[in-house]
């Protein structure tokens, strides 16, 4: 097989040439659909060693978290749980113990599957994916990054290399239903910012996971809540609207319904 | 590929194709059986090994990226004083069925309990809740961990 291990981002294009290539970070993903036989003959590009995709530090007014940092080190790192709480939330629920020690952001995001948890967090968060390949760096809000179930912007030979959120006051949240509080795939799952000036929601932004072909806002419930004081009442009639700005699927997972049911649970529980 | 890596503190040298499970270098090429294969998809933990000090899912690391890093299983640990007093308390608590799953669980013990000599059930819960995946009897085992917190608090 084809193993590659490039000296550094610039030189992935360069290495695959026109071939379309697997990139090895966690592997957490990569690894089952070797054993289930789903990949095709691609060379891997074994990016897990590139210093320049790892750290999280301050930079600019924003957050920024290297493509390689791990679901273990987003967890505990005090300045994502300062800046980004949902984002540590997620990253902290995700897999296991011994597949956060592995899986990395930048391989949540760019699987781009509609129950990826980082998903709705960069969302939430307003955060700018910056993207590379040879020597052309992009920034791609988050919004615009996933196009449809597993598919997005990168283009062969690109690949994302860091986020960056900015740093505002606020705060925000993330929160999951699965089966299992360990190793469950996300049915439904919420990332919500807010900001409360003088006692009313100054601003509020709500991202749906998993109900949908990728990443939804619930920007009625959004209007609706903006403005207004945040006590029980006002909770519980986003709660009844939030069922409805979703598009989810019946599947093995969870059904259409439920979903619908579960957002309004799950957005009572944020706050 | 060539790689080397540090296997319970020795040096190994060998040729391998790089997209092999870690899980499977060690079982089949170099005789670490304590290492086991449950789901070989990271929800078992039954191959849970150290990769630089971190408890891991061996079935989801390609050989190719332990090359220079330092992979610890069980047998690598028989020598140190924790594990003697968490195999104690395992076997104290009777939290051994078929014993299939005990060297990931003993793993993810050891891992804790190095870096938090007493955790709260809760956090033993959190610790091993990448262990736990079918059977039962798995409040023996968070007894267990318990025990051994207690044993190694003592011993040192």
């Amino acid at each position: 097989m084809d193993y590659i291990i490039p000296g550094s981002v610039r030189e992935i294009k360069k290495e695959l040439g026109t071939r379309p290539g697997y990139f090895a970070a966690g592997c957490t993903d990569l690894m089952v659909l070797k054993k289930e036989g789903q990949l095709e003959d691609r060379p891997w590009i074994d990016i897990s060693r590139l210093e320049e995709l790892k750290g999280i530090r301050l930079e600019e007014g924003c957050l920024r978290i290297g493509a390689l940092a791990t679901m273990a080190e987003l967890a505990a790192d005090p300045l994502v749980k300062e800046h980004a709480p949902a984002m540590a939330a997620a990253a902290g629920q995700m897999g296991s113990p011994l597949i956060r020690n592995l899986a990395t952001i930048g391989g949540n995001l760019s699987n781009s599957n509609p129950a990826g948890d980082t998903i709705p967090c960069v969302n939430a968060l307003d955060a700018v994916l910056v993207l590379q390949k040879e020597n052309d760096i992009r920034e791609v809000p988050a919004h615009e990054f996933c196009t449809a179930p597993c598919e997005n912007v990168l283009s062969q030979g690109e690949i994302l290399t860091a986020v960056r959120i900015p740093v505002r006051p606020g705060k925000s949240a993330f929160i999951k239903l699965g089966p299992r509080r360990a190793l469950a795939i996300s049915k439904v799952s919420l990332a919500v910012r807010w900001v409360i000036e003088k006692g009313l929601i100054e601003d509020i932004r709500i991202c749906m996971g998993a109900v949908g072909p990728k990443c939804m806002r619930a920007r009625r419930t959004e209007e609706m809540m903006k403005g207004g004081r945040l006590n029980a009442e006002l909770v519980s009639r986003a709660s009844h609207m939030i069922g409805n700005e979703a598009c989810p699927i019946d599947d093995f997972r969870s059904s259409e319904t439920y979903r619908r049911q579960m957002l309004g649970v799950l957005l009572k529980r944020v706050f | 590929m060539k790689i080397n890596f540090i296997l319970n503190d020795n040096i190994v040298n060998i040729d391998i194709r790089p997209d092999k499970p870690l899980l499977r270098m060690l079982r089949e090429d170099l005789g670490i059986k304590s290492v086991k294969e449950g789901c070989g998809r990271g929800e078992c933990g039954s191959c849970t090994v150290l990769v630089d000090n971190k408890p891991v899912a061996s079935c989801m690391v390609p050989a190719g990226q332990v090359h220079t890093r330092k992979v610890t299983t069980l047998e690598g640990l028989e020598s140190s004083g924790e594990i003697k007093q968490i195999q104690d308390a395992f076997v104290k608590s009777g939290a051994v069925q078929c014993g299939f799953c005990t060297p990931g669980f003993m793993i993810s013990a050891y891992s804790l309990l190095t870096g938090n000599p007493n955790p709260e059930r809760e956090e033993i819960r959190a610790a091993v809740s990448g262990n736990v995946c079918r059977c039962t009897g798995y409040t023996k085992i968070i007894d267990a961990i318990e025990l051994a917190a207690e044993y190694i608090r003592r011993f040192k």
